[in-house]
């Protein structure tokens, strides 16, 4: 841990995801108006009123992209939660038990790695009812998890050889207190990696099937602001800002854990290390 | 030996899963072609039109599962795909033949000028490790990873097309000619900032994988031996190191090839391109079936061939595996 | 400013529905001088062109019925929905005889296929008994109404013969494409035939195919003298709207058809001298509630609810004022163009007004409460969160959606928006499952009749839990279905009319569904080269799609001409 917060990486990724968490945090503070609020003239220019102007439906442009931090930390973290669990139980249960669940287990792993992701959510999305967050999470997860999957599998196969697993089950310990304790303790640098990485994955998933208008592209969200900003022909208008903004701001936000998830693994992995 | 059957029976076990979801997943999908019909014409096309075209399209005689199911295969494993149901009556092979050359045209340069250029400065920016050059490479490569490839294609759209004129606006040529000489300019003219748009957002994968997997090597006894021998930085660099990291770069490419995917879609949606990624968007939005299903085993396929073909490198480049039988 | 004058325009337009059926000939003669030549160039996002140019085929892509059904083969008429005339093509003239149930049909002489064999009354026969054999071609379903027969009485006479009479078949018998009997009758399978060497009485003939690109000549053996006056035509495929859009601002192309966002500050304000658009209103966007089952089949709640909505605000939001609201008369459903001859001032004065205070007394008068900013039923509960249904990518509707759940809070009632794929859109609107629906109205016509008829006929509705054709609404009622019944028993104005005011009222006080904004044909033209377009001071075509199944373009192909 303290060689991680040495890690110029890790700090910067850690002040970014900082940065946008406050401003999630505090978006309801900081946002001059109701990001939901259409009653504002359409696309008016920057002013003092409107710092950003307004969209094509009206609303504040700033609020709308500050109030956005909220949708996609969120999704970035509930969904890395989500994956990294699933990640952890494949992992073990594939590499660490080995034989015909392995052989199950990888196919379907790599089943998933083969097929094409995005139009695969949409076909998923498609048939899912309700189009919440959950839905999100849900979708993001089932077509993300596999990469993880099979690092963490390789991972606790390694282990499995290890001496000191051979020692605690030569002392007869009890199978899950082996997982629990240790094998799962020594992913721990892996799955932190998978965590953020599934993180960058989930900021720019979510934000291109808002931008092509799958899932609900009423969400206050970088990738709406972006939808709605073609929608609205931003660019015959010749407002550009709409569509400048939101994209940096899923540019630093993906940076930001994409830093954090290559640190964990300088960190993690003694030969990446400095020195 | 076993090391090879072994892989040969996964690819087909694998390949035939992805065979059945892949025959599964349009059927679970809510709704019919008719519906997308309906919507697409907003009240211009009449019920009974509808109730026609359904007709003509054999939407209205529903087999057996098992049976469409059996067809399914023999089809796929003779290359009849049938008829697309948004371009009836257009072959689905004939549609693949008319899109696949220009996604691999754009795909593959950019993925031949991301990967050398990606490789080139990784390799060196392992090798300066914690220089000033090292320290740049790494957030830069970070953030062209987490690019959003349809905001990067718009932006440049709007400025260096829209704006500046620069580049055309959209689509694969604007000549009705693709043959002669001025159909060539226009479609190199075309596919530049699509190709240069996807250029740019795969080159941080490979800048990042080529820099650690260096990285790794050099920590390796043969690399730290050689250097120890006095052989040259340069010649242990690029004989050793490089070389051996170049592997684990290609191979990971080859099991990101599905993610690659993901990103032409959204740049030849941007940029209107005619390729077959931007026709598999339409085809999962208006659910015509066969075409989507052509497609998807088109995929699946360059990615499982891709990665056992990565595997067999592995098998002659790398001696250690031969005997290891690694999984 | 620039759009309160360009709505004035577009209602206008919509209101002048009294131009005489002018043969497409007399349109463009009366202008000074005529330019020949030039190629017209048609821009649309079809994706793709198959090489198909059968024109009974229902190709799911618009693209083959767009220049298979506009440059290559010709309908008997035109069936003009702004003006509420027939142009006509291959037929001259038409009378109902026998009570209702005899149709002839004079069709014109000296016209030759572009193979140069003679067209006659034989190949209008063909065409139709070609249907009723190969009911997959029949996309306007006439063997579905009492049609019994078709015979060419001799070379320029046909006779449709019903088992009862049904006056409105007319325009989807004059909207049919002819195709040549002496080829056609060859085939063995015409639902896959594509083609490829199309012979048909239309003015232009295919030079070239390819996948984004279809270029067509003139045919030199065309029936009508002089024309056209173009040389070619060319139609290209684009990807996407905004890539059309692109390509008309530039005054690269000269036709699209396409819904522009804000076209008065994007597209026209490109070049405001070439770039225009003229967008009559021929139906309706419509706010459907299930009148079946659930909390809408009380009438107090739709009344409140149609009191609530301002529907101006409603059209300024999703159409940037480019398209009027359905305030006030339009409430019937009528569409403008046509209230000035359907809706007697009798009801004209009964349309409502926005209201939602009014709105709020009739609630509670009929037992609902607001408590706590929220509405709660007769039965004391709170009435749940409602989903407005919209399909996912249409930027207007879900403005549209937008904008009434935000008015609906005035009077208690919260909404959510439910975006989905166009499939599951379209299949839970046919299927009853939703709260609250934004979609269209079916049967654009020259006469209210088929808007009613798919809007609130029983035969277009289903028992719960079955799908609908397109009574999304589902509502039932005898009285409706006796009213149009009686309509299409009798080819007398008069009869109809009172049919149809008796509808009307219904409309207002049953609010079987409340409408919001007129739905225009979006057409889009660029005066850059060519000129002769139709306009609302001409509108010999209502502004029809390149793609529009009854041939609506070709009037367009005929009479444009070089500057």
């Amino acid at each position: 841990m303290k060689g991680f917060l040495h890690n110029k990486k890790a700090l910067a990724g850690l002040s970014i995801i900082v940065f946008f968490g406050l401003v999630a945090l505090l978006a309801p503070l900081l946002d001059p108006y109701n990001p939901n609020d259409f009653n504002f003239m359409p696309w008016l220019g920057p002013s003092s009123a409107h710092w950003l102007g307004t969209t094509g439906q009206g609303q504040d442009e700033l609020s709308w992209l500050l109030y956005s931090a909220r949708d996609s930390m969120l999704i970035a973290l509930s969904t890395a939660g989500v994956i990294s669990v699933v990640q952890l139980l494949f992992g073990i249960f594939s590499g660490y038990t080995g034989g015909l669940t392995d052989g199950v287990l990888s196919t379907v792993t790599n089943v998933f790695l083969v097929l094409p992701g995005l139009p695969l959510l949409i076909v998923i999305d498609a048939y899912l009812p309700n189009k919440g967050t959950v839905t999100t999470v849900f979708i993001l997860t089932i077509t993300g998890w596999a990469w993880g999957a099979r690092v963490l599998r390789s991972q606790a196969i390694s282990l499995r050889d290890r001496p000191f697993m051979e020692a605690a089950r030569m002392s007869g310990e009890r199978r899950w207190r082996i997982v629990l304790f240790n094998v799962v303790p020594n992913m721990f640098g892996v799955l932190a990696a998978n965590f953020f990485g599934a993180a960058v994955y989930a900021v720019l998933t979510e934000a291109g099937l808002l931008f092509l208008g799958v899932i609900n592209v009423n969400t206050i969200s970088w990738g709406s602001m972006l939808y709605w900003a073609q929608a609205g022909s931003a660019m015959l208008e010749n407002k550009w800002l709409p569509m400048l903004l939101p994209g940096v701001c899923i540019l630093l936000l993906g940076t930001g854990f994409g830093l954090l998830n290559f640190a964990v693994d300088e960190v993690a992995d003694p030969r990446l290390r400095r020195g | 030996m076993r090391y090879i059957i072994r892989r040969v029976l996964l690819l087909l076990l694998t390949g035939w899963a992805a065979l059945t979801i892949n025959f599964a997943l349009p059927r679970l999908m809510p709704g019919s072609p008719i519906q997308v019909m309906a919507a697409k014409y907003t009240g211009r096309l009449t019920p009974s039109a509808l109730a026609a075209i359904a007709q003509a399209l054999g939407l209205k005689n529903k087999q057996n599962v098992f049976v469409q199911y059996w067809t399914y295969l023999g089809h796929t494993l003779t290359g009849n795909f049938g008829y697309s149901l948004s371009e009836y009556p257009t072959k689905v092979s004939t549609l693949l033949a008319q899109n696949l050359p220009w996604t691999l045209g754009l795909v593959g340069f950019a993925t031949v000028v991301a990967f050398v250029l990606g490789t080139f400065i990784g390799a060196v920016a392992a090798w300066r490790r914690g220089s000033l050059f090292d320290s740049i490479v790494v957030p830069t490569g970070m953030m062209l990873a987490a690019m959003p490839s349809f905001w990067i294609s718009t932006m440049a759209i709007y400025f260096l097309s829209y704006k500046l004129g620069w580049f055309p606006l959209f689509g694969g040529s604007s000549s009705g000619s693709l043959t002669s000489v001025a159909g060539l300019g226009s479609i190199l003219s075309h596919a530049a900032l699509p190709a240069m748009v996807l250029a740019v957002i795969s080159l941080g994968g490979f800048m990042l994988v080529m820099r650690n997997t260096t990285v790794s090597v050099m920590s390796d006894d043969y690399v730290k031996f050689a250097r120890a021998k006095g052989l040259r930085n340069f010649t242990v660099a690029s004989r050793y190191a490089a070389r051996n990291a170049t592997l684990p770069v290609v191979t990971n490419f080859a099991l990101a090839l599905g993610t690659v995917v993901a990103g032409t879609i959204f740049v030849e949606y941007v940029f209107s391109y005619p390729g077959i990624a931007n026709l598999l968007y339409i085809a999962v939005t208006s659910e015509d079936y066969p075409l989507m299903q052509a497609i998807f085993l088109v995929i699946v396929l360059a990615v499982l061939l891709a990665n056992f073909v990565a595997d067999m490198l592995y098998v002659v480049l790398d001696p250690r595996i031969r005997v290891g039988g690694r999984a | 400013m620039k759009k309160s004058r360009l709505l004035a325009v577009v209602t206008s337009s919509a209101a002048l529905s009294l131009g005489l059926a002018a043969g497409p000939a007399l349109a463009a003669d009366r202008a000074p001088a005529v330019r020949h030549g030039g190629i017209l160039h048609v821009v649309m996002p079809w994706n793709n062109i198959p090489d198909n140019f059968n024109p009974l085929n229902p190709g799911t892509n618009g693209a083959t019925a767009g220049g298979t059904g506009s440059a290559l083969y010709e309908p008997l008429m035109y069936d003009n929905v702004v003006t509420g005339k027939f142009t006509p093509m291959l037929a001259t003239n038409y009378a109902w005889t026998n009570g209702g149930t005899k149709l002839t049909v004079g069709i014109r002489q000296g016209v030759r296929w572009s193979d140069g064999k003679p067209f006659s009354a034989r190949d209008v026969a063909f065409t139709f008994n070609y249907l009723k054999k190969y009911p997959a071609l029949d996309l306007n379903g006439d063997w579905k109404t009492p049609l019994t027969s078709v015979r060419a009485t001799n070379d320029s006479t046909v006779v449709f013969t019903y088992s009862k009479a049904d006056s409105v078949v007319l325009p989807f018998i004059m909207g049919q494409l002819i195709v040549p009997q002496h080829l056609w009758a060859k085939l063995t399978d015409p639902t896959t035939f594509t083609n490829l060497h199309p012979v048909g009485t239309g003015p232009f003939v295919l030079k070239s195919w390819s996948p984004t690109q279809v270029a067509y000549g003139k045919n030199p053996n065309y029936w009508m003298q002089g024309r056209p006056y173009v040389n070619g035509l060319t139609m290209t495929a684009v990807k996407s709207n905004q890539t059309a859009q692109l390509l008309m601002m530039n005054g690269e192309a000269a036709y699209t058809y396409d819904a522009i966002t804000d076209p008065v500050h994007t597209y026209v304000a490109a070049h405001p001298a070439w770039n225009k658009f003229w967008w009559p209103v021929t139906g309706l966007n419509v706010l459907y509630m299930n009148t079946q089952s659930g909390p809408f089949s009380d009438l107090t709640l739709r009344k409140a609810i149609a009191m609530t909505i301002n529907e101006d605000v409603v059209a300024q939001r999703a159409y940037y004022g480019a398209i009027p609201s359905s305030s006030g008369v339009g409430q019937t459903g009528v569409v403008p163009g046509q209230q000035a001859q359907w809706v007697p001032k009798s009801v004209a004065s009964m349309a409502p007004t926005n209201d939602p205070a009014g709105a709020l007394k009739l609630l509670e008068s009929n037992g609902y409460k607001l408590e706590g900013g929220s509405l709660a039923g007769p039965n004391g509960q709170a009435l749940p969160t409602f989903k407005i249904l919209v399909g996912s990518g249409w930027t207007d509707f879900i403005s549209i959606a937008q904008t009434i759940g935000q008015q609906l809070q005035a009077i208690g009632i919260h909404s959510t928006i439910d975006q989905e794929p166009w499939s599951t859109y379209y299949g839970s609107a046919q299927n009853g499952q939703y709260d609250l629906l934004v979609c269209w109205s079916n049967g654009n016509n020259a006469t209210p009749y088929y808007e009613y008829y798919y809007l609130l006929s029983s035969a277009e509705s289903a028992k719960p839990g079955a799908a609908v054709n397109t009574n999304y609404g589902r509502f039932s009622n005898n009285y409706i279905d006796g009213l149009l019944s009686s309509y299409a028993a009798t080819t007398k104005f008069a009869q109809q009319k009172a049919a149809m005011v008796a509808i009307e009222k219904t409309m207002l006080t049953q609010v079987p569904a409340i409408p919001l904004t007129g739905r225009p044909n979006f057409f889009d033209y660029s005066t850059r080269y060519f000129t002769g377009w139709p306009s609302a001071s001409n509108p010999y075509n209502a502004g029809e799609a390149p793609d529009a199944f009854n041939g609506g373009a070709e009037q367009i192909y005929l009479n444009v001409h070089l500057k």
